[in-house]
């Protein structure tokens, strides 16, 4: 057989764990237990509990700790950004992802060649976390939450401004903003602040435990109250829960609450409907249609991998720029058999 | 646009009434004239704008956006508006005025109406564009009638909705002497006297707890018509024909408006014969009669029409009981009349536009019928057509949504693909083995239909999985029912 040169595929490639890093032996935000991994961010559907040894930020450390009942893992490692790290044959290191608090990119650099895997990550602006860096790089493996052009966030202040006015528009009910515990709810708080929101916000107890992590990480959300503090008549206030059912956790007990959705999701009419949204705000933590295609075209990678969401229409818009690009489900069946 | 797209989002996804009127009042306040005004006349319907079609939406789409890109959105949207909207390179928005593109529109010419849609849509943001679609595509545009604008003015201005009524049918839009005088910033404009809506009393169902407080010498009750709610106004020399909703429908209804006498203003149901069954006079001989009880005001129409018979005109009856027994009774016998169910309305208290009057509709009937054909809506709902069998053919009596529990939903998925045995587009043919159970009103005759009737008002109850399919196939039931 000829010799021919290492492809990025020839050592990164997708296995039923998740993403695996051959010559370090490691996974990147595995989906099952592995023995060694390195995570990107806190959410659940990146950061499991119970691998054996773990690399991640300061803040995804803290954050994990926090949110699992079990031990989340046997040993672990905090990384500062940019910080190097060499695992097997394999230098890593991360850099800001600007999804949530701690949030990272991984670099993986290995026989002159290197690999950016994004994570879940947005270019807006975010005073709850460090700006997504570009890193230049030889693959970039990139999310595609909302990976068609339908999906373009507005300016998240002008939302907020909605949500105060319907305060003025209702009086008498209180505000329900439904987002998720981690890393929506601090920023629909910042938002809320940076709009000169400076009384009280009452907040589900799951939400009030990440925001202490977010405060010891130096991001202060201002007057933070428990909703057992909250009046029986609470008035025009303002309430951070999680989403629930109709009639299920704080919203049950409210009278005539204004539910408010605050997620990427509400762009489209019959998601927020389905979700019984009254006031559906566009805020996200990920990128939209125009932050995905411009980071590519920033990056000019050699090629892109797109996961996590809707590949197609990103993957043709990729190749549209002249850049090579494909599935990451694909990387790996078959392509690195090669030896 | 901005505060336009926002009021027009806010009450698309308003639950009720008193929301959205809550909603129109804050605009109203904020709102600058003349965009206050325009807008007000677009949500009531007062002026028509020119309509774009879902041809010329497509080759603008195609003119402007990537193809395959927009096939992908579209079939993830589903609504081909809101996807043009999410996909239109807009700019920040902000800038347009609601008052100049109205005006723009109905200017506008047949030709050059696309690259004027297309030349607002450049300026505008996304929810600005949706909402700047939805005027244009005439679709179903605001969940808002033209009274609860009046009321939402009414409360704006600190006013009452005559008031609002009056003036507004004295001017043209964008009405601004009168959002100058509900604003504080002008003197109530003097109207000339036009004929004019005024809010009818408004009913609501009745409930068991009603029942106990129902008494001859308190209530009246009589039928609850199959029709529509017609107001007949005769003032200053001029006629008019108001819907409920207090649209001018004069044009559609010009034989009725010739029969209104000067000096009155009558409260009905227009039936599909053409009749109107009068129950209530509000203006008399150019007098308020709104002050005076039912009780009074029902005698004085009843001497109004014996003063002058009209054929097409008729006072609806005064039904006799003395217990509820008796209104079960009556209510139970209600088609038999052209009847839907009855209304017990109280004899003593004068006009309120509060919802006086309590309905007491007749239950929905039920029957079942085999499923014919499915069909999935653009907005991702599933549409069923219904038969029996008439001679030796299935029948089509009426079509459904399905709206049914997701378990159920799912299961009747998997049945539809398995038992699918023909494709016509969107519309899937299956074997007729499946029986759902239907509520309806009524039943039409329907002689241009192949099964002679249709239901009407059909709702699907509920899918009788066990049940055999002949066991409910013959027509001869409905048959029995039609009129």
């Amino acid at each position: 057989m000829a010799a021919r040169a290492m492809r990025p595929e020839d050592w990164v490639r997708v296995r039923p764990e998740g993403l695996y890093v051959e010559p370090g032996n490691f996974f990147v935000d595995p989906g099952r237990v592995v023995e060694t991994a390195i995570i990107t961010h806190g959410h659940s559907d990146h950061a499991r509990a119970g691998n054996g040894r773990v690399a991640a930020t300061q803040a995804t450390l803290d954050i994990m700790t926090q949110r699992m009942n079990r031990k989340p893992w046997r040993d672990c490692q905090a990384l500062a950004y940019g910080e190097r790290l060499q695992v097997g044959d394999v230098t890593v290191w991360l850099a800001p992802a600007g999804h949530v608090l701690g949030s990272a990119q991984v670099v993986l650099e290995y026989a002159g060649q290197r690999v950016v895997i994004s994570g879940d990550y947005k270019r807006q602006s975010d005073p709850t976390c460090a700006a997504f860096e570009l890193v230049p790089c030889d693959v970039f493996v990139t999310e595609a939450t909302f990976g068609l052009p339908v999906f373009q966030h507005p300016d998240p202040g002008y939302e907020v401004t909605r949500l105060l006015h319907s305060r003025e528009i209702y009086p008498n009910r209180s505000v329900v903003v439904h987002a998720y515990s981690l890393g929506k709810a601090q920023r629909m708080l910042a938002l809320l602040r940076a709009a000169d929101y400076q009384r009280p916000i009452y907040v589900a107890p799951i939400i009030l435990g990440v925001c202490e992590i977010y405060r010891k990480h130096g991001i202060d959300l201002g007057d933070l109250r428990a909703l057992d503090q909250l009046e029986n008549n609470p008035g025009s206030e303002i309430i951070l829960a999680p989403p629930s059912k109709p009639g299920e956790g704080i919203v049950g007990k409210l009278r005539d609450p204004l539910i408010v959705m605050a997620s990427g999701w509400m762009t489209v009419r019959k998601h927020a409907r389905g979700r019984g949204a009254e006031l559906p705000l566009v805020i996200s933590d990920h990128a939209d249609w125009n932050e995905l295609v411009s980071t590519i075209q920033d990056l000019a990678p050699e090629e892109v991998w797109v996961t996590h969401g809707r590949e197609d229409a990103l993957i043709l818009q990729t190749q549209r720029l002249g850049i090579k690009a494909r599935a990451l489900s694909a990387i790996g069946n078959g392509a690195g058999a090669e030896q | 646009m901005r505060a336009h797209a926002d009021l027009v989002d806010r009450l698309s996804h308003a639950p009720d009434k008193s929301y959205r009127h809550a909603i129109l009042v804050d605009y109203f306040r904020h709102a600058p004239s003349p965009d206050c005004g325009w807008v007000a006349a677009v949500l009531t319907g007062e002026i028509g704008l020119p309509r774009v079609g879902p041809a010329a939406l497509k080759r603008l789409a195609a003119e402007r956006l990537d193809e395959t890109l927009f096939t992908w959105s579209r079939d993830y949207v589903g609504d081909l508006g809101e996807t043009i909207a999410l996909l239109w390179p807009g700019l920040p928005g902000g800038d347009l005025c609601i008052a100049d593109v109205v005006q723009e529109l109905i200017e506008a010419e047949k030709s050059t109406l696309s690259a004027l849609v297309a030349n607002c849509l450049d300026k505008l943001d996304t929810r600005e564009r949706w909402a700047f679609l939805r005027l244009v595509t005439g679709g179903p545009r605001v969940p808002v009638s033209a009274l609860e604008v009046k009321q939402a003015l009414a409360e704006f201005g600190g006013t009452d909705t005559s008031a609002v009524e009056e003036v507004w049918h004295s001017l043209t839009p964008p009405y601004e002497p009168l959002f100058a005088w509900l604003g504080g910033r002008g003197e109530k404009p003097r109207t000339g006297g036009l004929p004019v809506f005024h809010p009818p009393v408004a009913a609501r169902p009745i409930e068991e707890s009603d029942l106990n407080l129902i008494e001859s010498s308190e209530y009246f009750a009589e039928w609850k018509w199959d029709g529509a709610r017609v107001q007949l106004v005769g003032l200053n020399g001029a006629r008019r024909v108001f819907s409920r909703e207090g649209d001018d429908i004069t044009a559609a209804h010009s034989e009725l408006s010739a029969l209104i006498l000067e000096g009155t203003v009558l409260d009905g149901e227009l039936l599909a014969s053409g009749e109107v069954r009068l129950f209530d006079i509000l203006v008399a001989e150019a007098r308020d009669l709104r002050p005076e009880p039912y009780d009074n005001r029902r005698s004085r129409l009843q001497s109004h029409l014996e003063a002058d018979p009209v054929l097409k005109l008729s006072l609806s009856p005064l039904l006799a009981y003395t217990t509820v027994d008796d209104l079960k009774s009556y209510r139970s016998r209600a088609s038999e009349y052209g009847a839907i169910g009855i209304m017990v309305k109280p004899r003593h208290v004068p006009w309120s536009p509060r919802e006086d009057w309590l309905a007491w509709n007749i239950d929905d009937r039920r029957t079942s019928a085999v499923l014919l054909y499915c069909e999935r809506m653009r907005n991702g709902t599933l549409e069923l057509t219904l038969g029996r069998l008439r001679g030796n053919a299935l029948a089509p009596v009426g079509r459904v949504r399905a709206d049914l529990p997701e378990d159920e939903m799912s299961k009747l998925h998997d049945w539809i693909s398995e038992n699918r045995t023909d494709r016509f587009g969107p519309v899937q043919q299956v074997r007729p083995d499946l029986v759902c159970e239907v509520a309806f009103s009524a039943v039409d005759t329907a002689t241009r239909r192949k099964a002679g009737l249709v239901l009407r008002n059909p709702k699907l109850l509920r899918i009788l999985w066990d049940m055999p399919a002949d066991a409910v196939m013959d027509i001869s039931e409905l048959t029995g029912l039609a009129r």
